[in-house]
């Protein structure tokens, strides 16, 4: 097509002097296909592992500092295969699961009762708020003191750094609810027990599954300190156990385990979300 | 959550209960700490009747809509609805649709309906216009379509005396007159006793059979609009700027 089209930019440029831009460039430019998108997310962790690799191949890398991706590789294999990682795993899993269900259930029923009732806010509210300010950590001696080494030890941290993101945002979604659903609510009819069932509870959901995703993540964290002490099984133990031993290379895996068990829970939270709010205008 | 799948019972062909409610307001008032805005207020509608409310903001229509709703206490006076056969149902439909987003449309409007009456949600919705949308969410309608649901929800529960709160007032002036035409077609139909709030005083011309002037808290005017409905606008012109003198 050569017909010739007076554009703004040309106008412009007639008028300052200056040369319009080249319509072709300023043409909206067409995206990449998806993959190749997608192969560029990856190219820099990519170049890193094999710089890593090369690195740890030619000996500028001291296997004790940083073993070779291979050798995380083959521990991977060597614990796979004799059953120990998994038995490992899913006692980790096992106690941060634990762990979320109490925390994250009572921070749940906790939030709903201080977001519905003005009296409960007021007087329980200010005291969670005071335990929120203490760093688990300083609480292990404390822990170790009250349930020995033990399971229930590991869960009661867990269920304490789980318990607050559930809290807080339960109680920020149920105070956050438009008070005009609510009044319509008691206008057509609803009891105070079926506004809260069809209008209190779906409204709170999106914020609550906010402190579920974030009491996910911070439930690695607990459990990664309460694994360091004391612990005779779980991923925690296998990174400890391999340190007496200098076994980067395990270390390094239950390093990698716990991220991707991470990125696996935010996914899962992720799809619940989907599952659960269908009616949220997709961004 | 997907929204509950719905049984579709045969929609009953009409909504109309029974005749409308009446209701009796004396020496009402109703004062937020110092300041009162309904002072004394005295009014009867008779069963079936159409009245609109006018006045400057802060006049006091929307506390009197409230008070009638049970949503906002009086100082003194009375109230009484009545409803000849039953307990009088009154529903309210507001400016916005507050429509719940996490519901589907039929779902919206079979909200707190007795389980024996859910099958009115559907006939209330085709009585829109909007029976294909009854699985639709909130935000995937207009703005003028959420009204609509709004209406039939209010309009399902078969009310005896229907408070309707400027429920036009945040449509483009198109949607409003389709909703007005809609609005008169359905109210035919359920023969419910209707209080319209509204600050559009043709609004208040066009669709009443009485239009009720608060200023001060207390009623300036009390008028029929001469003609019969549908109205030309051309016989209300006198009424329309005596009323409109009365406002300033």
């Amino acid at each position: 097509m050569t017909q010739v089209k007076i554009t703004q930019d040309a106008l412009t440029g007639a008028i300052t002097g200056r040369p319009a831009p080249d319509p072709v460039k300023s043409a909206p430019r067409r995206l990449a296909p998806h993959w190749v998108l997608e192969s560029v997310r990856w190219l820099v962790p990519v170049l890193l592992v094999a710089f890593w690799q090369v690195a740890s191949s030619v000996g500028w890398l001291n296997p004790r500092v940083l073993p070779a991706p291979t050798a995380v590789a083959l521990a991977f294999w060597e614990l796979a295969r004799s059953g120990e990682l998994w038995h490992h795993f899913l006692i980790s899993l096992g106690r941060a699961g634990t762990g979320v269900l109490i925390g994250g259930g009572l921070g749940f029923a906790l939030g709903i009762l201080t977001g519905t009732f003005r009296a409960a806010h007021l007087l329980l509210d200010s005291s969670f708020q005071m335990v929120r300010t203490i760093p688990n950590l300083a609480l292990i001696p404390l822990v170790i003191l009250w349930f020995g080494i033990g399971e229930s030890g590991k869960v009661f941290l867990i269920a304490l750094a789980t318990f607050f993101p559930v809290y807080l945002n339960t109680l920020h979604g149920v105070r956050s609810i438009d008070p005009k659903l609510t009044e319509m609510a008691r206008v057509y009819g609803l009891s105070p027990l079926e506004t809260f069932r069809r209008v209190s509870l779906p409204g709170a959901l999106p914020s609550v599954l906010v402190g579920v995703r974030y009491a996910l993540g911070i439930s690695w964290l607990a459990l990664v300190v309460s694994e360091s002490f004391g612990a005779s099984s779980g991923i925690g133990f296998l990174a400890m156990d391999a340190r007496e031993f200098f076994r980067t290379d395990v270390i390094v895996l239950a390093i990698l385990i716990y991220a991707l068990i991470g990125k696996a829970a935010d996914a899962v939270v992720r799809g619940l979300e989907r599952r659960l709010l269908p009616w949220q205008v997709q961004a | 959550m997907t929204a509950a799948p719905v049984v579709r019972l045969p929609a009953p062909v009409s909504l109309r209960a029974g005749d409308g409610a009446s209701v009796h307001v004396q020496n009402l008032t109703v004062k937020f700490g110092a300041n009162t805005v309904l002072s004394d207020l005295t009014l009867d509608v008779a069963p079936g009747e159409r009245v609109a409310v006018v006045g400057a903001s802060g006049g006091g229509k929307t506390t009197l809509l409230r008070v009638l709703a049970g949503l906002t206490p009086h100082s003194a006076g009375q109230v009484q609805i009545r409803q000849a056969s039953d307990t009088a149902r009154v529903r309210v439909m507001f400016q916005e649709d507050r429509l719940l987003p996490w519901l589907g449309a039929l779902d919206n409007v079979t909200l707190g309906l007795p389980r024996t009456e859910r099958a009115f949600g559907l006939t209330a919705l085709a009585g829109v216009g909007l029976a294909d949308r009854a699985d639709t969410y909130p935000h995937e309608l207009s703005g003028g379509q959420r009204q609509r649901v709004a209406l039939a929800r209010a309009l399902a529960h078969r009310p005896a005396l229907l408070l309707l709160d400027e429920p036009f007032g945040a449509l483009d002036a198109l949607t409003r007159a389709s909703m007005h035409t809609l609005l008169e077609t359905l109210l035919d139909e359920t023969g419910a006793t209707t209080l319209l709030v509204t600050h559009d005083l043709d609004e208040a011309l066009k669709l009443a059979d009485r239009v009720i002037l608060l200023r001060g808290g207390e009623v300036a005017e009390d008028v029929r609009p001469p003609a019969p409905r549908p109205r030309d606008r051309t016989a209300l012109e006198p009424l329309r700027r005596h009323l409109e003198g009365q406002l300033l």
